[in-house]
C-alpha cells in the first residue's frame, strides 16, 4: 500500500520545524507554566489565600488523601464514569459517523448531521437542566415509560443510589458522542472510495471492510480522540456538578466535584490543589502507558 | 491561496483581535469616587427597581458613583472569595447570612462596629435583631431586607379536602397533608427538597424552621447540637410525614426552587418557603389561592430569619464611601421603597410599609411578635455543614438509617468539621 | 442485500438515532415556549396549553441579552481563528518533521490538557488581572486559547498523519516551498479534519462557563453561559428564559455548521497520487 519514506524528510532542515511549532509552544508555555507552578506550590501548605500565615506542610495533604475515605470513593466513581463514558462515546461516535458516511441524498445527510451534532452545542448548565426536567420523577420520561407499562411508580433517576451513576453516564454519552462522531467523520472523508471498491472486488463484506480497511486508516485519529476524550472525561466537572452535585450522598462524587467542594465550599485551597495535582499525576501515568503502547506513525 | 496572502490575512486578524483586547468593560469616571457593589439583587427586583434606587442615590450623593456588578446567586459566594483573593472584590458586598463565619475567617470582611455606632441617619436598634450578631466580637453585616420563613398553602386544595383553617401544630400538619394527598391525580400534601445539587440547602429550609418551633437549635457554643432531643424529634416527624406518603416523590433530586414550582402548578398543597417567594407564586399562577401562615408549632411560635445583607470588603479602598451607600440604603425612607421593589420586608424595622396583602401582613406580624432565629451566621463552614446534613437526611428518607442514627452521624461529622475550621 | 434495502435500513437507523439526539432538544424547545407553571404541571404535557414565544421576544428585544450573544461570538470566533491557524502550523511541524524534542513537546501539550480547570481558576484570575486583561475580550480569548490549542494541535497532527507524504513530496519535487506544500496541497486534503477542529474549538469557547464568569464583571462583557446562569436566582429560576436563550444562541451556530458541511466532503484529490 502506501510507503512512508523518512529518508527524504527533513533531518537536514534543522530549524524549520521549530518555526512551525514555535508559536504554539510559546503560548502554551507562558499560559500554563505559572498556573501549574502555583497549584503545586499551594498543595505543599496547610492552606493558602484564606489564612494570614500559610504553614508549610510538605506532602502532608497528599498523604492525608490516601487515608481519606471520600478520596477513594471519588476515585472509584471517576474511574467507572470515565471508562463507561469513553467506551460508549467511541462506539456511538464511530457508529454514527459510519452511518453518516453512507452514500445517501446530500440534503438528507446534511439534515441528519445537524441533528446528531445538537447535544454538543449547548452549555453544560443547559444540558443538566434539560435532563433534570426530562428525568424528573414526575416528568415526561417517567410518564411515557409508565404509559408503556414499564414502570409502576415514579423512578428517581438522579436520586436513586444505584441509578444515579448509570443515568449520569447516559447523559454524558448523549452529550459527548458528537466529539467522536465529527472527528471520525472527518477522518472517514480521507479514505478514498476506490479503496473500499478494491476491497469489495476482493470479496470482502461490510464488516471486514470496516475492520481491515476503515479502522486502520482511522488509527491516528482514533488514538488521539481516545486519549483526549479519556483525559477530558476524567477531569470533567460542570456536567456532573450541575446534574447531580455529586449526589445522592456520594453516589456520583468524582475527583473533580470533590476538588470543587474542597476549594469553594470549604475554602481549603491547599487540599484542593493537592487533589488537582493527584488528578494530574493519574492522567500523566495513563497517558504515558497509552503513548508507549502506540507505535510511532 | 499563496503564502503571502495567508500572512496578510493572519496579520489583519491579529490586529483586529488586539484591538479587541483593549475593548473592556466600564471606563473610569471623572472626579467622583467610584465604588463597586457586588450583588445578586438587581435581577430579583421589580423591573428597573435597582436603577431607580441608584439614581436617587446619585442625586443625593453626587460625589459617589456606584458601579453595579451582578453575579448569579449560585456563584456569589465563590466569586466574593476569589475576587477578594485577587484583590478585585469591590467595595460594598451583597451577602447571605450563612456566609458570615466563613468570610470573616477568610479575612474578607470589614468590621462594621465603628460605622454603626457613629451612624447618624439610622438607629442601629431599629435593624432586625435576629440578623445582627457578633462573631469574634464584631458585627460584619447589616440587614438590607429581612423576612421570615413561612408556610404556603393552597386554599383551593384545602377547601376540597374540607380543611377550614391552616394547620397550627405539627400533628395537624401531618393530618392535613395526608388528607390532601391523592397520588392518582398527582397531588401531594407536602414536599421536601433534599437535592445534592448546589446550594444543597434543603435542611435549612425544610428542617431548621420546624426545629425552631420545637425550641431547638442546631449549634450551641460553636459546636454541634444535633444530638439534642429537639433535633431528633424534628427528624422523626419529617420521616413520619414522608413514610405516610404525603410527601411528593423525588426528595433526593428536588431543588428548593422546583418545590416552589410544584406548589405553583398545584401539585403540592403545602410547602415551607419564605416571604420573598410570595409574589413568585402570584406571578407563576395567578389562579392559585395562596394562603400564608406561620410554620406550625411544636412548642412555641418561632421562625427562621433570612434576608439580604450588606457588608464592606476588607480589601476595599473606599470604605467610608461604601458605608455611605450602606447607611443610605438602610435609612427608613430608602429601605421602605427598596424592600417593596425587592418584594421583601425591610431590614430597618422603622421603615413604614403600606401592606395591603394579608399574606404579607402575616409575615410582618410574625417578624414583630414571634421569635426570630438565625443560627447560620455564627456557624463555621455553614454550607459544608448543610451538605453533611443533606447526605445523612437522604439516607434517612431512603430508609437506610433511622432518625436517631441520622442525628448522631451528622452530629459526629459536624464536630469533626468544626474542629478543622480555625 | 440489495442497495435499496440497505438504503432504507440506513435511513431507518438514522431516524432512530436522530430521535435519541433530537428529542431532548425538542423538549427543550417545547419547555421554552410555555409559562413556567406549565413546565411543572402533572401529568406532563408535551404540547403546551399556552404556547408563547414571549421569552424569545423578550430576549431578542433586549440589548442586554443580545450583548451576551455578541460577546460569545466575538470571543469564540477570535479564539478559534488564532487557535486553528497556529495549530495548523504546529500540526504540520509535528507530522512532517522528525526533530529532537518532538516527543517532549507532544508530552507537554498533552499535559496541559490534564490540569483540572477548577484548580486553574485562581491562578488564571491572578494572571489575567496582572496582565490588565480583566473584564476584556482579550482575557477570555487568551484563556480559551490555552484550553483549545493543545486539542487543536493534537488532532491536526493526527489528521495530517493520515495524509500520505507523497503528496508533499510531489509538490516539493515540483519546486514548491514547504509552506506552499502545506497550504496548497496538504490543507485541501485535510479540510474535513480542519473543519471538525474548528467546530470543536468554537464550541469549547462558546460553552465555557467557569472562566467566563470569573474573568468578566460588567454586563457588556459577559457571554451567553453567564447570562443563562443569571436567570437562576436565590429562590426561583426562570427556566423558560434560560432554555430560550440557549436555543436562540445555538441557531446561528447550527446555521454556520450547516454551511461548513460543504467542506466536510472530500476525497477528491486523492485518487491522483495513489494509483
Amino acid at each position: 500500500m502506501v510507503l512512508r519514506k523518512f529518508a527524504t524528510m527533513s533531518k537536514s532542515r534543522g530549524i524549520a520545524p521549530y518555526f512551525y511549532i514555535g508559536p504554539v509552544m510559546a503560548i502554551l508555555t507562558i499560559l500554563m507554566i505559572y498556573p501549574m507552578c502555583m497549584i503545586i506550590k499551594l498543595a505543599l501548605y496547610n492552606n493558602y489565600y484564606v489564612v494570614s500565615k500559610p504553614v508549610w506542610v510538605g506532602l502532608k495533604n497528599f498523604i492525608d488523601f490516601s487515608r481519606n475515605e471520600i478520596f477513594w470513593v471519588s476515585l472509584k466513581n471517576t474511574v467507572i464514569f470515565t471508562v463507561f463514558s469513553v467506551f460508549f462515546h467511541m462506539i456511538v461516535g464511530i457508529a454514527f459517523a459510519v452511518l453518516l458516511n453512507q452514500p445517501l441524498n446530500e440534503i438528507a445527510l446534511t439534515f441528519f448531521r445537524s441533528i446528531l451534532i445538537l447535544p454538543w452545542i449547548f452549555t453544560a448548565a443547559i444540558v443538566a437542566i434539560n435532563w433534570q426536567l426530562l428525568l424528573d420523577p414526575l416528568g415526561i420520561i417517567n410518564f411515557i415509560l409508565g404509559k408503556l407499562g414499564m414502570l409502576t411508580s415514579p423512578v428517581e433517576w438522579f436520586g436513586d443510589y444505584f441509578l444515579a451513576m448509570p443515568t449520569l453516564i447516559f447523559v454524558s454519552i448523549w452529550r459527548g458522542y458528537p466529539f467522536v462522531m465529527i472527528s471520525i467523520l472527518a477522518g472517514l472523508q480521507g479514505i478514498p472510495i476506490n479503496t473500499y471498491e478494491a476491497a469489495k472486488i476482493d470479496g470482502a463484506d461490510a464488516w471486514q471492510i470496516f475492520c481491515y480497511v476503515t479502522l486502520p486508516q482511522l488509527k491516528p485519529i482514533l488514538l488521539s480522540v481516545g486519549l483526549l476524550d479519556t483525559i477530558w472525561t476524567f477531569r470533567l466537572f460542570p456536567l456532573i456538578w450541575l446534574t447531580t452535585g455529586g449526589g445522592p450522598g456520594r453516589a456520583t462524587e468524582v475527583l473533580s466535584t470533590y476538588t470543587y467542594k474542597l476549594a469553594f465550599v470549604r475554602f481549603e485551597f491547599s487540599k484542593a490543589s493537592a487533589l488537582g495535582t493527584i488528578i494530574l499525576i493519574f492522567v500523566m501515568v495513563f497517558t504515558f502507558f497509552y503513548l508507549k503502547h502506540q507505535k510511532p506513525v | 491561496m499563496n503564502f503571502k496572502r495567508i500572512c496578510i490575512f493572519i496579520l489583519l486578524t491579529t490586529m483586529v483581535i488586539s484591538l479587541g483586547l483593549f475593548v473592556g468593560g466600564q471606563a473610569a469616571t471623572g472626579q467622583k469616587t467610584t465604588i463597586e457593589w457586588m450583588q445578586w439583587y438587581a435581577p430579583h427586583m421589580k423591573k428597573g427597581g435597582m436603577d431607580r434606587i441608584l439614581d436617587s442615590f446619585h442625586v443625593e450623593h453626587p460625589e459617589i458613583q456606584v458601579e453595579l456588578v451582578t453575579i448569579p446567586f449560585g456563584k456569589m459566594r465563590e466569586q466574593i472569595l476569589t475576587s477578594t483573593i485577587v484583590g478585585k472584590a469591590g467595595d460594598v458586598l451583597g451577602l447571605n447570612p450563612p456566609w458570615n463565619a466563613g468570610f470573616v475567617d477568610a479575612n474578607a470582611l470589614e468590621p462594621l462596629g465603628s460605622y454603626l455606632s457613629s451612624a447618624r441617619e439610622i438607629n442601629p436598634e431599629d435593624l432586625a435583631h435576629a440578623v445582627i450578631q457578633e462573631y469574634k466580637g464584631q458585627v460584619w453585616m447589616v440587614p438590607l431586607t429581612a423576612f421570615p420563613f413561612v408556610m404556603f398553602g393552597n386554599k383551593d386544595r384545602m377547601r376540597e379536602a374540607g380543611i377550614g383553617t391552616p394547620p397550627s401544630t405539627w400533628e395537624e400538619l401531618k393530618e392535613v397533608a395526608l388528607k390532601m394527598t391523592i397520588p392518582e391525580k398527582g397531588q401531594y400534601g407536602y414536599a421536601i427538597g433534599m437535592s445534592s445539587l448546589p446550594p444543597s440547602n434543603g435542611p435549612i429550609i425544610d428542617v431548621y424552621p420546624m426545629l425552631y418551633t420545637a425550641g431547638g437549635r442546631t449549634v450551641k457554643n460553636e459546636m454541634s447540637n444535633l444530638d439534642s432531643p429537639e433535633v431528633v424529634e424534628t427528624l422523626k416527624f419529617l420521616k413520619g410525614l414522608n413514610d405516610s406518603g404525603a410527601v411528593a416523590p423525588g426528595l433526593n433530586t428536588m431543588l428548593q426552587t422546583q418545590k416552589v414550582e410544584r406548589f405553583s402548578a398545584g401539585e403540592v398543597a403545602i410547602i415551607l418557603n419564605n416571604q420573598a417567594n410570595i409574589e413568585t407564586v402570584y406571578l407563576r399562577n395567578p389562579d392559585l389561592n395562596l394562603v400564608v401562615f406561620p410554620v406550625p408549632k411544636k412548642k412555641k411560635w418561632a421562625y427562621r430569619m433570612h434576608g439580604w445583607m450588606l457588608g464592606i470588603s476588607s480589601k476595599s479602598k473606599h470604605k467610608k464611601e461604601a458605608w455611605t451607600l450602606i447607611e443610605w440604603l438602610l435609612t427608613p425612607q430608602v429601605n421602605g421603597p427598596f424592600s417593596e421593589l425587592s418584594r421583601q420586608l425591610p431590614g430597618n424595622l422603622a421603615a413604614s410599609l403600606d401592606i395591603t396583602d394579608p399574606n404579607i401582613a402575616i409575615c410582618e406580624y410574625m417578624l414583630l411578635s414571634h421569635e426570630g432565629v438565625e443560627e447560620l451566621m455564627l456557624t463555621k463552614q455553614a454550607p459544608a455543614s448543610w451538605r453533611i446534613f443533606v447526605e445523612e437526611l437522604q439516607k434517612m428518607f431512603a430508609d437506610k438509617q433511622d432518625p436517631v442514627t441520622t442525628a448522631k452521624n451528622a452530629h459526629k461529622r459536624w464536630n469533626e468539621l468544626f474542629a478543622t475550621a480555625e | 442485500m440489495s442497495s435499496d434495502k440497505k438504503k432504507i435500513l440506513t435511513y431507518g437507523a438514522l431516524i432512530i438515532v436522530s430521535v435519541f439526539s433530537g428529542f431532548p432538544i425538542m423538549w427543550m424547545f417545547l419547555m421554552s415556549t410555555r409559562p413556567v407553571v406549565e413546565i411543572f404541571v402533572v401529568p406532563p404535557r408535551i404540547i403546551p396549553q399556552r404556547f408563547t414565544v414571549g421569552e424569545y421576544i423578550k430576549i431578542l428585544s433586549s440589548s442586554k441579552y443580545m450583548r451576551f450573544f455578541f460577546n460569545s461570538y466575538v470571543v469564540g470566533l477570535s479564539a478559534t481563528l488564532i487557535s486553528v491557524i497556529t495549530a495548523i502550523f504546529a500540526g504540520y511541524g509535528f507530522s512532517r518533521f522528525k526533530f529532537s524534542g518532538s516527543k517532549f513537546a507532544t508530552l507537554l501539550i498533552v499535559i496541559t490538557q490534564m490540569v483540572p480547570p477548577i484548580t486553574l481558576l485562581i491562578p488564571y484570575f491572578i494572571m489575567i488581572t496582572v496582565l490588565q486583561l480583566y473584564d476584556t475580550y482579550g482575557g477570555l480569548i487568551i484563556t480559551y486559547l490555552s484550553f483549545s490549542l493543545p486539542y487543536a494541535v493534537l488532532m491536526l497532527t493526527a489528521y495530517f498523519n493520515t495524509i500520505p507524504r507523497e503528496l508533499d513530496e510531489a509538490a516539493l519535487i515540483d519546486g514548491a516551498s514547504r509552506s506552499r506544500a502545506l497550504w496548497s496541497v496538504v490543507l485541501p486534503s485535510a479540510l474535513p479534519g480542519i473543519v471538525s477542529v474548528t467546530v470543536y474549538t468554537f464550541l469549547l469557547a462558546w460553552n465555557e462557563f467557569l472562566f467566563a464568569l470569573a474573568l468578566t464583571r460588567s454586563y457588556s462583557m459577559r457571554t451567553v453561559p453567564v447570562g443563562i446562569a443569571l436567570e437562576q436566582g436565590e429562590h426561583t429560576t426562570q427556566w423558560n428564559t434560560m432554555l430560550s436563550m440557549a436555543i436562540l444562541g445555538s441557531i446561528p451556530v447550527l446555521i454556520i455548521f450547516i454551511f461548513a458541511q460543504r467542506y466536510f466532503i472530500s476525497g477528491l484529490t486523492f485518487g491522483a497520487v495513489k494509483e
